[in-house]
């Protein structure tokens, strides 16, 4: 099956090939992103298609959400860098396809219920959360975004991996489980302790959880 | 806070936590797979070392509660037996037979025995016995005073090895004093030393020695890594009972710090899952 990574001006067409090569450094991707070379994506595909599939799945639990999803982060990547040059790509593409999917989810969802591991971990939070958008109340995301980076900076490596894994990336609690080779009841116990660390931190910040 | 708001808030945490996310996630599934396979094991190990420690128990009752270590074991399925000897001969022991600890690379699995001789014994002994040949081919001892803890685990290294690391430290004047022997056996059975190194630990700035910070495991075994050519024990199980909370750590990668610990109730988990 062909993928189809559409730009405002031109296409670019990525098929399966990505399965059988090879992946260059995320060095040299860049310098392709930067070169305006289309096979910037065909790289970026063949290195980190799958990974990027994988993230979109846990949020919207469609296949073919997720390859528009995929295409949609090719298409960020193209339009951020340059200007941006990512210390990290793998991280940076991971930004970008996160917000991709949960926008994807979001316009789904409101049109019909659908079934998520994003919102059952965000479900997690209900407790902290109100229904009714106070836009005074709200500070705005990116300043949100960085106390609770700080909070997360805080954590043991292992409450990282924990608090990443649930909440950024929508992982179901027994994978998270399975890979720490812990009990679900262990991660849970877990998650009860960085969610009082959070909700005190954010507090103490004014926010009111 | 709404639900959108939390939801784009956590979408903005910083890329370098996404980083490092991915790093543990890597560094975890190097490992995953062994540490399924050794999940078997490790409950089975702690079980025998549970055991040990109740023979232990039992033979101590009398006495001020010893320290005693437990064991580590990653990589491999095992079966293992307690045998309780006469109490006139030994307190007790508890032997692994495991097919797949081949320490001496001859295609049998090998056995080990720890033993604890008599009520106030010092140190339990841990004998290696060759499985083609049933006979006993080292045999070492393990300190169990009140200021020495001591373990031993295989590590089922990177080069597909077996080892088997004898590992104790003692506590005096405020420091801490690691020493970790690895090893395994040639063809001829004779053991062969891979690393012997000794680390120490000062403690005299108010730490508790207790306290076992990954620096300094990875330190230590970053030495070990060292004198093994690069070589990388890829995890290992430490189980302790001597203080108010068994703790196990799994390393997943040494080099990178990263080290997993579960407290009581998790290993309780461990062992009953």
């Amino acid at each position: 099956m062909k993928r189809l990574f559409i730009e405002r001006r031109h296409t670019v067409k990525i098929d399966k090939s990505r399965d059988i090569g090879t992946p260059i450094s995320d060095d040299d991707i860049i310098e392709l992103y930067f070169g305006r070379d289309e096979n910037a994506i065909k790289q970026t595909d063949i290195k980190y298609g799958r990974y990027l599939m994988n993230i979109a799945y846990y949020i919207v639990h469609n296949r073919q959400d997720c390859e528009e999803c995929l295409n949609d982060t090719y298409l960020g990547a193209w339009n951020s860098i340059p200007p941006s040059r990512p210390k990290i790509l793998q991280a940076f593409l991971t930004a970008i396809m996160r917000r991709v999917a949960v926008s994807c989810y979001r316009a789904k969802s409101s049109k019909k219920r659908v079934p998520s591991e994003f919102i059952d971990s965000i479900s997690d939070f209900e407790d902290m959360l109100e229904d009714e958008y106070d836009m005074e109340k709200e500070y705005n995301a990116k300043e949100l975004g960085e106390s609770i980076s700080a909070f997360v900076r805080s954590l043991s490596e292992r409450q990282i991996y924990i608090f990443m894994g649930r909440y950024y990336f929508s992982r179901p609690i027994e994978d998270i489980a399975d890979a720490l080779g812990v009990s679900r009841s262990t991660v849970n116990k877990e998650i009860a302790a960085i969610k009082t660390g959070l909700r005190q931190k954010l507090e103490s910040e004014g926010y009111t959880v | 806070m709404t639900k959108d708001f939390l939801i784009d808030g956590i979408s903005n945490i910083d890329e370098d936590l996404i980083a490092r996310f991915i790093n543990i996630d890597e560094a975890l599934s190097d490992s995953r797979v062994k540490v399924r396979r050794g999940r078997r094991l490790q409950s089975k190990i702690i079980a025998a070392a549970a055991c040990l420690a109740l023979l232990v128990g039992i033979g101590f009752a009398a006495v001020p509660v010893m320290n005693f270590m437990g064991i580590i074991g990653v990589g491999k399925a095992t079966t293992d037996t307690v045998t309780q000897e006469p109490p006139n001969v030994s307190l007790g022991s508890v032997i692994m037979d495991d097919d797949m600890i081949d320490l001496n690379s001859d295609g049998t699995g090998d056995k080990i025995e720890i033993k604890i001789a008599e009520n106030n014994a010092t140190e339990a002994v841990i004998a290696v016995i060759d499985g083609k040949t049933d006979t006993e081919i080292w045999s070492g001892s393990m300190p169990i005073s009140k200021d020495e803890r001591c373990a031993y685990y295989f590590s089922n290294c990177i080069d597909g090895q077996d080892r088997l690391i004898f590992w104790s430290y003692s506590l005096t004047d405020g420091k801490l004093v690691y020493r970790c022997v690895m090893f395994n056996f040639d063809e001829n059975n004779q053991r062969r030393i891979l690393a012997d190194t000794e680390h120490t630990f000062d403690f005299s700035d108010g730490h508790s020695p207790y306290e076992y910070e990954e620096e300094r495991w990875a330190m230590l075994l970053k030495n070990l890594n060292k004198n093994l050519n690069a070589s990388t024990v890829k995890g290992y199980l430490l189980v302790d009972n001597t203080g108010d909370e068994i703790e196990v750590w799994v390393p997943v990668k040494l080099m990178r710090k990263s080290d997993i610990r579960y407290t009581l109730s998790e290993l309780i988990d461990k062992i009953s899952n």
